[in-house]
């Protein structure tokens, strides 16, 4: 085959460059959306509350996920420091994933309930307050803004459109459930359930 | 993986790398010399003209060695469906090689530690080494790392000991944890119950829940912002909200 025939087939060029870059897809990434071990939930998952999913969504506002991973890969070191990897049913319901690919802070995969509450928002209002070293940021608007629930209820039905079993129930009560509540409650809600499905952990 | 979508994953991959393998070929073969010449692909853009010369032979052999890899590798390793690969390797079972590993190194010492009491233990040096590292993974984010507490969390380094000082006392705290409670009547031991009802009320008037205005009067009120910590003073100063901390 002569390579000019590609170069100067500009149509024949784009088939072969997708027909190419197509492949690494087509084997690593479409049969997955058929692996039952990856798409089904394991034991105990729930979908998370109203006010954990605000939690979540603030999660992501403040950037948390840039500087802290929620994946803990089967390495001994990792289980070691952070309990029993993570496998791929625990995120089924998580859309997006917050896996992170940067760990300027510690790995969150299993923070549930690690510290305590009043650890949690003492933590988040200064982190220096507890961990003198940290670099941090701290957060304390959290402690002064009410979670804005204004789009809760379509953000479940959303979720619940993509495969996440919400009830009707929870997601006509979503609004009240967060009236009043400050975001700080809602952040700390979240991150405390974090990975607590697998008990088998540290 | 259903068969369908091991075959399918074989194909592909065996599929993009003979594909490869054979572009290179077939590309080579329409070369009609080994050697660089200063023939043209025969287009000028601006004067800028391309010369037509074969690959040069380490180039081509690189990229022939490559292929040679990526088969080797999907005989070794699991790349190609349900085909589990010569080694037999998983992510799962590299984890549980390395925990086996570890056990076996250290799970002798831990054996050994286990058996030896604690304030023995405590003149080990490596016993104390490992020991420092534990607590700076486990307990140094809310003891901190010089285990002199922080605001809510005990320091551990005076002997003022919430739950006992013993060695089995302090064993059963790590064991079991503990979950934090108020002593009884506090600092004054000797409070009179109508004492402690007006304290009741008095606690009740801060979320104005008063149940006796007169009784919650008659407490003393002590300063607890001059009692709090400086840090927990200070949230409390900028933040209300903070005090339910």
């Amino acid at each position: 085959m002569k390579h000019d025939i590609v170069e100067k087939n500009i149509g024949l060029m784009i088939v072969l460059i997708i027909l190419t870059i197509s492949g690494g897809f087509l084997a690593e990434v479409v049969p997955l959306f058929f692996l039952k071990s990856v798409n089904e939930p394991i034991e105990g998952l729930e979908p998370l509350s109203a006010l954990e999913l605000e939690g979540r969504d603030i999660y992501i506002r403040e950037g948390c996920h840039v500087c802290h991973t929620q994946q803990i890969r089967p390495f001994r070191a990792e289980t070691e420091r952070y309990g029993h990897y993570s496998v791929a049913g625990e995120f089924v319901y998580d859309r997006p994933f917050l896996w992170g690919s940067k760990r300027t802070g510690p790995d969150l995969a299993r923070v549930g309930g690690r510290y305590s509450d009043a650890w949690q928002r003492q933590h988040l209002f200064n982190p220096r307050s507890v961990v003198p070293e940290s670099n941090m940021p701290a957060f304390p608007w959290l402690f002064e803004d009410k979670v804005n629930h204004k789009g809760t209820e379509a953000k479940l039905s959303a979720m619940k459109t993509l495969g996440v079993p919400y009830t009707e129930d929870q997601i006509a009560s979503a609004a009240d459930d967060l009236d009043g509540k400050f975001e700080i409650e809602a952040l700390v809600a979240y991150l405390q359930q974090l990975g607590t499905v697998l008990s088998d952990k540290r | 993986m259903s068969t369908f979508w091991s075959i399918w994953v074989s194909v592909i991959v065996l599929g993009t790398v003979f594909g490869c393998w054979w572009l290179l070929l077939a590309t080579r073969k329409s070369q009609t010399t080994d050697a660089e010449t200063e023939r043209t692909t025969g287009h000028s853009f601006d004067g800028i003209e391309e010369y037509d010369n074969p690959l040069p032979k380490w180039w081509f052999y690189l990229y022939v060695a490559t292929c040679i890899f990526a088969l080797g590798y999907l005989a070794l390793y699991p790349g190609l469906g349900n085909y589990k690969g010569l080694l037999n390797w998983t992510s799962t079972n590299q984890w549980e090689a390395e925990v086996a590993a570890a056990d076996e190194k250290y799970g002798e010492i831990y054996a050994q530690y286990g058996q030896t009491p604690v304030p023995e233990l405590a003149t080990n040096d490596d016993a104390l080494k490992i020991g420092q590292r534990l607590f700076a993974n486990n307990c140094s984010v809310c003891h901190g790392s010089a285990a002199r507490g922080q605001v809510g969390f005990p320091n551990l380094t005076d002997d003022d000991w919430l739950w006992g000082g013993s060695p089995d006392a302090i064993l059963e705290t790590l064991h079991n944890g503990r979950k934090g409670n108020m002593p009884a009547k506090g600092v004054m031991p000797n409070m009179t119950n109508e004492q402690v009802d007006q304290v009741v009320n008095y606690v009740l008037s801060f979320s104005g829940r008063e149940k006796d205005a007169a009784a919650a009067k008659l407490v003393k009120p002590y300063s607890p912002r001059a009692a709090l910590p400086a840090t927990a003073q200070t949230l409390r100063a900028c933040k209300p909200w903070v005090h339910r901390i």
